[in-house]
């Protein structure tokens, strides 16, 4: 009858030291096996390729899970559903969409940098409309709100598909969409990396501000307006933050599923389910999980690389649903 | 019987001509009610008669098609929403959370922590560290209201709290909500008769979105109001001066 709920303090610090030691895994790993001892040494090609290539990628591995999880703590949260993340809701969906629209472009544009613009496009855009339709008749519904974002997200991936089929062709840029598609993350440069920081840092402090009233929704629209909390914006606000996290997700990891899903899952589990623990917690640990699962992405077959999303796919599938059944056995 | 004196101050909540409309229909017509600071005011009526409308629209939740709510002598839309919640308390019908909260947790969620005194009178100390999902019906009424009244609300608006418990269980509510009465005015929406007869200082009595009567109890819950009310003959048998139980009368009697 007594929950066990951990103190976030610890939480953190556990996440913390973990995150340590995936991350020098990461830098190790690869291809070649590069030892913890000469990171620092004398310059030459393992120096280089733990700090230009593996470390600018361990950190884009970091804010790919850190966004997703957080867009995944977001939408559960407005959403009062625990199968509400990003890919059931139509903002990946979007945010594919328009990523693929990017890569099919004529190279008018880098894709470089009309991939993200395109991204976020098409996941803002995707969760307005279910805002839209959620919104028919003036009163905010969550159940049509996540029964449109489900219908949206299944006529948004057919849409990419046929654009795919009609404007696609053998050249390298359906490789790269096909490749994109089945996730897996970019590397950025070092000016990219600093990028993160101020995204993470504005997503982080955005959805804490937000925390009161998510725990405030839980108990429904009624007590959560009689709280003070002006429950049409809210939804409004945490619905865009979300897509913003998604889009910056999928900008820089492809199509990568059940992150959003199973760290908020397993954190509430651990921590109980008021948002403002989970919200550093959710950025941390889908951070380290990410980066965990991009190393053996690109080490466990190298030179060749597993795509992150199928990794996410057929690693997390089981292990969430093994958890669940842990979960009824201990009810 | 703890009754709250009638008082000269100025009304917690009024409402001026109300009219609510949803398309066609009128969820409350012509509707003008003051509520005291003081004491427990029961709202009943047969359903569809607007009493939950009516505590909507005293939360600012329902908009309005004509009259205006004043909290406290200022028009509602003119109250901030943080302003207005600290002074509205709000008990819903389904007291419920999506997540599977802790009474500590709950309470949390409040505007101002419970105060010991409070968790006391509502005997809620023991349960604090318990799942909010697993206490009993009457557990989840007390933990609901004393996260309502955690900051001291002027006005607390109960809808239906007692509906879904035990007769034990209904009486102990009213009686833990005649005690925050004492403090601020409490509208509760009830279905029992008899129970608005035995704890309500005050009792309006709606059908079909109009105001029938109001005033205390006695005066308002004869046999012509009610069976105006509830469109059929009532009998009331009486227990006590302000106790008694309502019964419609099978059509073989009449």
């Amino acid at each position: 009858m007594t929950p066990a709920r951990g103190s976030l303090g610890p939480a953190l610090g556990l996440l913390a030291v973990l995150g340590v030691v995936v991350a020098g895994l990461s830098l190790s790993l690869g291809a070649a096996w590069v030892s913890p001892l000469r990171w620092i040494g004398e310059p030459g090609l393992e120096r280089d390729l733990v700090w230009v290539w593996r470390a600018p990628r361990v950190a884009a591995a970091f804010f790919v899970g850190a966004c997703l999880s957080l867009a995944g703590l977001l939408f559960q949260g407005v959403f009062r559903n625990p199968l509400a993340e990003p890919y059931l809701l139509g903002s990946a969906a979007g945010a594919g969409l328009g990523a693929a629209i990017a890569l099919l472009l004529p190279q008018l544009v880098p894709a470089a940098w009309s991939l993200p613009v395109m991204a976020f496009l098409g996941a803002w855009g995707a969760s307005w409309l279910v805002l839209a339709v959620g919104r028919i008749g003036g009163d905010w519904h969550s159940g049509r709100l996540l029964l449109a974002g489900v219908a949206l997200a299944a006529i948004l991936s057919a849409l990419r598909g046929l654009i795919l089929m009609v404007f696609g062709d053998e050249s390298t840029n359906l490789r790269a969409i096909v490749s994109w598609q089945l996730g897996g993350v970019q590397t950025p440069t070092p000016a990219e990396v600093m990028g993160f920081v101020p995204w993470l840092l504005f997503l982080g402090v955005a959805a804490w501000r937000l925390a009161p009233g998510l725990d405030a929704l839980g108990l429904g629209d009624a007590a959560a307006q009689s709280l003070g909390h002006r429950v049409p914006r809210l939804v409004a606000g945490t619905v865009l933050l979300a897509a913003l996290a998604t889009a910056l997700a999928v900008s820089w990891g492809g199509l990568i599923g059940f992150v959003g899903l199973i760290v908020p899952h397993v954190l509430r589990w651990w921590l109980g389910p008021l948002h403002g623990p989970l919200v550093p917690a959710c950025m941390i640990a889908g951070g380290v999980l990410m980066v965990l699962v991009d190393t053996v992405a690109r080490s466990s077959m190298a030179p060749s690389e597993i795509p992150a999303g199928l990794l996410t796919a057929v690693i997390g599938g089981p292990f969430f649903l093994a958890l669940l059944l842990w979960r009824q056995d201990r009810a | 019987m703890n009754r709250i004196e009638q008082s000269n101050a100025p009304p917690v909540l009024s409402f001026s001509d109300v009219e609510v409309r949803v398309g066609t229909r009128a969820l409350l017509s012509s509707l003008t009610l003051d509520v005291p600071c003081r004491g427990l005011f029961g709202l009943v009526g047969p359903n569809g008669a607007g009493k939950s409308t009516l505590v909507r629209a005293a939360l600012g939740l329902q908009a309005l098609s004509r009259g205006e709510v004043r909290l406290r002598d200022r028009r509602l839309q003119d109250w901030r929403p943080r302003e207005l919640a600290h002074q509205v308390g709000y008990v819903p019908q389904h007291i419920h959370s999506h997540w599977d909260l802790t009474v500590r947790e709950l309470l949390q969620l409040g505007l101002a922590p419970p105060s010991a005194e409070l968790l006391q009178d509502f005997e809620l100390e023991g349960l604090l560290a318990r799942r909010f999902k697993t206490l009993s019906g009457g557990e989840q009424a007390r933990a609901a209201i004393a996260r309502a009244m955690a900051h001291g609300p002027a006005l607390l608006l109960a809808d239906e709290p007692a509906a879904h418990l035990d007769l034990p269980h209904q009486h102990a509510l009213m009686r833990l909500l005649q005690a925050c009465a004492s403090r601020s005015a409490v509208v509760i929406v009830l279905h029992d008769l008899h129970l608005a007869a035995r704890y309500c200082d005050h009792v309006a009595v709606l059908s079909h979105g109009r105001l029938l009567r109001h005033g205390s109890p006695k005066g308002v819950l004869d046999d012509a109001t009610l069976a105006q009310a509830y469109e059929r003959p009532l009998q009331r048998i009486s227990i006590s001066a302000q106790s008694f139980f309502t019964v419609p009368i099978p059509e073989a009697c009449r």
